[in-house]
């Protein structure tokens, strides 16, 4: 059923984990910089990003006896959502009405994104350490 | 499966437990993954029929991760709940300890036997 390879494997899960949660952050801390970033390259003020999670299926070989291997980060979408305008009429990119157009990103949302990240980061960590006490365990088959 | 009844046993925990451990990583590395449904491997009950079946029974058993639609999902259709999943995982790590030092024990007995010290 379950050889050594498994246990790798099911670190590897745990690593995937980690590194969508850490590509999560990057986006989110990414948003919070530019929350007032009105210029961008593209023009415009800047556009919320978010991550898009997949989960990984299973190997053609291991189908049926595993659900999947992990999770990964299929895209970074852009959110079509509508840009803030706010009255600023002193602002260089104000147009004719002193209107401004800022990024469509909620400040408090983004810091609600970034604690679930950083707790998804931490459980797959601790699941990581778990796996790796349990391999280290069946080392010592035989020792006692 | 070679070896006496027990330690057929023993592997077989074994083997469940570390598959067992690969489901709920994967769960919980899918954690904030849109309508994703947890699975558990639940062999427990199947184990211990098995186990009353005699050394045949238990070779041939095999189990497959189930899908659980029963735990409730949140507001993105994902049921994986991170306590849970933190809390299956040491109950399911120390039945792996236990069924180690079992088979340690069992080989130290052997070990007596065979020296006679």
């Amino acid at each position: 059923m379950a050889g050594v390879g498994s246990y790798f494997s099911t670190l590897d899960i745990s690593v995937s984990g980690m590194k969508s949660e850490r590509v999560r952050m990057d986006v989110v801390l990414s948003n919070l910089a530019n929350v007032n970033t009105t210029r961008t390259p593209e023009g415009g003020p800047y556009r919320r990003r978010q991550v898009v999670f997949q989960s990984m299926l299973a190997d053609a070989y291991e189908k049926g006896v595993m659900p999947g291997r992990g999770v990964e980060v299929t895209e970074i979408s852009l959110d079509d959502s509508e840009f803030i305008r706010i009255h600023r009429p002193g602002h260089p990119d104000a147009d004719a009405d002193g209107y401004v157009m800022l990024p469509n990103i909620s400040t408090a949302e983004e810091m609600a994104d970034l604690m679930s990240a950083s707790r998804a980061h931490e459980a797959n960590s601790a699941a990581f350490r778990v796996t790796r006490d349990m391999f280290k365990r069946a080392l010592e088959l035989g020792r006692g | 499966m070679k070896g006496d009844f027990s330690s057929q046993i023993l592997t077989k925990v074994l083997d469940l437990t570390a598959a067992r451990q690969r489901v709920l990583s994967h769960n919980l590395a899918n954690i904030n993954t849109p309508s994703f449904v947890r699975s558990d491997l639940d062999f427990s009950q199947a184990l211990a029929d098995a186990v009353r079946g005699g050394p045949k029974n238990l070779a041939y058993m095999d189990l497959e991760p189930l899908k659980d639609e029963a735990s409730p999902a949140r507001f993105d259709g994902n049921n994986v709940q991170l306590e849970t999943e933190l809390a299956e995982m040491s109950k399911n790590a120390l039945m792996f300890q236990m069924a180690i030092q079992a088979m340690n024990a069992r080989m130290s007995m052997m070990r007596t036997a065979i020296t006679g010290r």
